[in-house]
């Protein structure tokens, strides 16, 4: 079985010794099982994954990490389940249930061409489809059908949902898997006797496991050593501590009365009352406004390192990289180790974003970086067969006459990220909007401190390196044990140690905007949290 | 010959080699190479993650150039591979003099290529048939 798969690596071996047999649509497919069921489809050259829901427009594979929902499906009878972040298993059923008669070739994709006829404004469902009222429940049967939401199972055809629960209590729940939560686990998991990392996916190292890269960042801290290495580092270490309970597959959907942490694992419900609550949940990437961009073949950055590096399947052939910052310039280097071509690199400002070390790699392979350019279209039926890009001028307009149209088959958008405040701000931090951080942030103390007992950690806090969000995680990790009364010899002085390694590698020129960012969050030192604060 | 010219939070090299050739003061800093202290090793070459250590080194009008390689396939000692620049442009063919199997170091391969002298600083990777 090859399909879409990469076989060779110069780096990377993928797990590759079981093979599954699932039915998509009635036909058999042939999948190894550590795939997740969208891979596997991508894998076996699906491209359109459902229709979007007023316009019918072709979705396909786009985030892969269970935040976009364009790769929903029924899945052995259960509508709606995202296929990203479930594994394949044999037998399994999956159909995709949007589209009429089906999401290839979908005759409601008409209301494409017309829909500017009927003016359908957002919402006008709420206001026009109401009346009579004896129609009402007809309406809503139709509507749910056109825009493919799926039918609910017969009760008989799904397996009895476990009702159980799980309450427990402990003292540090951390929130979220990846470099800042891992590093915060262990350094409390090192001190205090009860600690829960809770996690959405179905390993632990967050973002890490596809970053086939080496890390830039102080040699003492995992400089030089591949992202993938750092996650197994981390991993292995977390799972040596008997003391920390880990819930992989579990959705965090919610945090009450500032301490209870409620979770979604499968059919269990649990419910973590944790002394202390670490929100290390990172953040969502960015997306670009231009048209057609929702076609599928244009992917998320992430996206396609999942799909070439952790499962390893061929994103495509030729690749249009959007964004020259530090991920789309790593991201072009994968994608040529994996043997896919990168047509070029588009900036929209006048110069690279990231370090021109990882910029030289790319162009000594004879990649070209663009500045001064965007991406203006998509091309394609069904797919991205083209794009047009264009020069634009320092209004970030496109200038006449400067549009170019290249061949590919993947437009990758790597234009940032922003932080998922979410969780915080339930939990009671104060939120502010700091462009150099990515977004809304919580505002916090110098241990990164936001409400009482509650703290960020890594990318949620401000979009930064992995390097600093890993630092940042041990500070929380060991300012929770130490104030919860967990120390060890010797904390105080690492806690400060910490801290200014932590200022030392933001000190620098690239530095610069993080630390204008986190002036305008940061809390007076002498200030507590947690008494109701009027902050100046 | 270190190519950083950026002041990146990173010193992986500084670290990795144990003479103390390469000097930064904090980490932010460009790093500076001692080369009477410098044996040529390559501890940095192999570290770097911005694979921007190269060691040069000519005798008797042939340049050897050492580069990080990470692509497939890899290249036998023997074999004439493109040599290219900085901008991926084909300067022409190098002999492989020398090559450090990635399996040695997680995948990065260190290949030493043979060509003319006046191409020290400009051969900065290599093509090899195939890839």
């Amino acid at each position: 079985m090859k399909g879409g798969r990469i076989t060779q690596h110069p780096v990377l071996t993928f797990d590759r010794e079981s093979r599954v047999i699932f039915h998509f649509e009635g036909k058999p497919i042939e999948a190894y099982a550590k795939e997740t069921v969208a891979a596997a489809l991508y894998a076996n050259g699906l491209r359109t994954f459902s229709r979007s829901m007023k316009y019918h427009r072709p979705r396909g594979f786009f985030c892969a990490i269970g935040r976009c929902s364009a790769c929903m499906m029924t899945v052995d009878n259960v509508p709606n389940v995202r296929t990203c972040m479930v594994n394949v298993k044999e037998g399994m059923r999956v159909t995709r249930q949007s589209g009429f008669p089906n999401a290839d070739h979908d005759l409601l994709s008409v209301m494409d061409k017309l829909g500017f006829y009927f003016s359908l404004a957002s919402g006008f469902y709420h206001r026009k489809l109401i009346r009579p009222a004896f129609l009402r429940q007809t309406y809503l049967k139709i509507l749910t059908k056109f825009v493919g939401l799926g039918s609910l199972p017969a009760k008989e055809s799904t397996s009895k949902a476990d009702n159980s629960k799980l309450s427990m209590e402990t003292d540090v729940v951390i929130i979220g898997g990846g470099p800042a939560g891992l590093t915060a686990a262990l350094e409390a998991g090192k001190r205090c006797p009860n600690v829960v990392l809770i996690d959405d996916k179905r390993m632990l190292g967050g973002q890490l496991v596809k970053q086939t890269h080496r890390f830039f960042g102080d040699a003492r801290h995992y400089a030089g050593v591949r992202g993938i290495r750092i996650a197994e580092t981390l991993t292995k270490q977390i799972r040596e501590l008997r003391n920390v309970t880990t819930f992989l597959d579990s959705d965090v959907f919610g945090i009450y009365d500032r301490h209870i942490v409620a979770a979604a694992q499968e059919n269990r419900l649990l419910k973590i009352h944790g002394k202390k609550i670490i929100i290390a949940t990172g953040a969502y990437e960015r997306t670009l406004v231009f048209e057609n961009n929702d076609l599928p073949g244009v992917y998320a950055a992430g996206g396609v390192q999942t799909l070439m590096n952790t499962y390893g399947i061929k994103p495509g052939t030729k690749a249009l990289v959007v964004g020259s910052g530090n991920v789309g310039l790593i991201l072009s280097y994968q994608l040529l180790q994996a043997g896919v071509s990168v047509v070029a690199i588009v900036e929209a400002l006048p110069r690279i974003g990231g370090y021109l070390v990882h910029a030289a790699k790319v162009r000594r392979q004879g990649v070209e970086i663009l500045t001064s350019h965007t991406v203006i279209k998509a091309l394609g039926r069904g797919k991205v067969q083209s794009a047009i890009m264009a020069k634009i001028d320092n209004s970030f307009s496109p200038i006449p006459g400067t549009e170019r149209k290249v061949d590919c088959d993947l437009i990758c958008i790597a234009v940032g990220l922003t932080p998922t405040y979410e969780h915080a701000s339930q939990a009671g931090a104060q939120l502010q909007f700091v462009p150099e951080l990515g977004g809304f942030v919580a505002r916090r103390t110098k241990f990164m401190e936001v409400a009482d007992g509650v703290y960020v950690a890594g990318d949620v806090s401000g979009i930064e390196e992995a390097t600093t969000a890993m630092l940042e995680g041990q500070i929380v990790g060991l300012h929770a044990a130490l104030t919860l009364g967990y120390g060890l010899p010797s904390d105080e002085e690492k806690l400060e140690t910490w801290i200014k390694q932590l200022n030392d590698e933001r000190s620098g020129p690239f530095g610069e905007k993080i630390r204008r960012g986190l002036e305008h969050v940061m809390l007076p030192e002498d200030m507590r949290i947690g008494v109701k604060a009027t902050v100046p | 010959m270190v190519e950083c010219i950026e002041e990146i939070p990173c010193n992986s090299c500084a670290i990795a080699c144990k003479l103390g050739a390469i000097q930064m003061a904090t980490v932010n800093d460009i790093p500076k190479v001692d080369y009477d202290k410098c044996t040529g090793c390559m501890a940095c070459v192999m570290v770097c993650p911005g694979l921007a250590v190269f060691l040069l080194r000519a005798t008797n009008g042939v340049g050897y150039v050492t580069l990080p390689y990470e692509f497939l396939p890899i290249p036998k000692v023997g074999t004439q591979v493109r040599t290219v620049d900085r901008e991926g442009t084909v300067l022409g063919k190098g002999r492989v003099a020398r090559v450090l199997p990635p399996e040695r170091n997680d995948g990065t391969a260190l290949v030493t290529i043979e060509v003319p002298e006046d191409w020290l600083f400009e051969a900065r990777a290599i093509k090899v048939e195939g890839s």
